[in-house]
């Protein structure tokens, strides 16, 4: 059983077989055929919208992965509660409490958390262009984030006011800014 | 160390949850010299920190970068290849009249970004250069921890 979430509704011109454009996890887009009586294609229309979760019986029989069918006759009923189902699954899911963040302790999985928030965007962005790429360069190119938090982390020589450090720090690696200024690691006021 | 007593680089943190507890610091700060370059008058303070401090935190650090960092980009690779730490180099300024001794392969003085990237990748041959995607000094030569 393969579960996912329909991205947009493609019909086909033959009326027993309906096209779902499906995300599937790790796969973004797949083409779903779903074969069902003509009867039931006005309410399959009508009943199923973007968003829903649904449920893939199997695989195509010919190989071809970017179909899979299902057979929609006499289970839609069932296969729509199963959506049904999943979908409220997915509801609580997403509003169960969230867990306690420790103290003193930045973690990876807190830093993805918060990627998608736009107050981390928004500083991202407002960050200088050649800091936030040094980062992203940093993290990719030098076994992430485990590598760099090894013994004392990153040194940023010259880091000047800690943009670079400042970037590093939220991604969740240790950073230490050395410089002769004395403006050192004193972030610009909207960054405070 | 010297924490700066307006620093508050850690509001943010504790804006976007990462941080709850107050105390705590986004970064380290180190107001010293770095490498062993001609100082000039306005950069002789009695507020740096000791020589060896900055030498503990370069023995256990994982990687040195220096983004821009001006007089101090050929004291990154000395330290670096020095403590046998990856290291990555964005130079920008050359400085050509305070470093007379930066010569090239075919003698020619480092007047140029370009000049010193190549004094740069001459002087380790397990560097690599590479280019970042903003505008401006963008070229970087790196040492990659595998090859180290």
């Amino acid at each position: 059983m393969i579960s996912g979430i329909i991205l947009k509704r493609k019909f086909y011109k033959h009326f027993t077989r309906i096209g779902l454009l499906v995300n599937l996890g790790e796969i973004n887009e797949r083409v779903v055929r779903v074969s069902c009586e003509a009867n039931a294609v006005p309410r399959l229309k009508s009943m199923l919208k973007i968003g829903d979760f649904i449920k893939l019986k199997n695989r195509s029989a010919d190989g071809d992965n970017s179909f899979l069918n299902i057979s929609w006759d006499s289970n839609l009923n069932l296969l729509l509660a199963e959506s049904q189902a999943m979908k409220l699954k997915h509801n609580v899911d997403r509003k169960q409490p969230q867990p306690s963040i420790p103290k003193k302790e930045i973690t990876g999985k807190q830093i993805e958390n918060l990627r998608s928030r736009s107050l981390y965007d928004k500083m991202w962005g407002s960050l200088s262009p050649d800091a936030s790429s040094t980062a992203k360069f940093l993290l990719a190119h030098f076994d992430g984030v485990d590598f760099l938090n090894e013994g004392s982390g990153v040194v940023d020589v010259c880091g000047g006011k800690g943009d670079l450090s400042m970037i590093l720090a939220v991604e969740g690696v240790k950073s230490t800014v050395v410089d002769a200024r004395s403006s050192a690691g004193c972030l610009s006021s909207k960054h405070r | 160390m010297i924490i700066p007593s307006h620093d508050k680089s850690r509001k943010w943190l504790t804006k976007l949850n990462v941080i709850p507890a107050a105390h705590v610091r986004a970064f380290d700060v180190l107001q010293c010299w770095f490498g062993s370059s001609h100082r000039p008058e306005e950069f002789a303070s009695d507020h740096f920190v000791d020589d060896s401090v900055l030498e503990e935190k370069l023995k256990s650090c994982s990687v040195i970068v220096g983004l821009h960092p001006d007089r101090a980009t050929g004291s990154v690779q000395e330290v670096a290849l020095k403590y046998g730490k990856p290291y990555m180099i964005v130079p920008c300024c050359v400085f050509y009249r305070e470093f007379p001794d930066r010569v090239l392969a075919n003698m020619k003085p480092v007047t140029t970004c370009e000049d010193l990237c190549e004094y740069l990748l001459s002087r380790d041959l397990n560097s690599t250069r590479m280019k970042l995607d903003f505008s401006g000094a963008n070229q970087a030569i790196v040492s990659l921890p595998f090859q180290r």
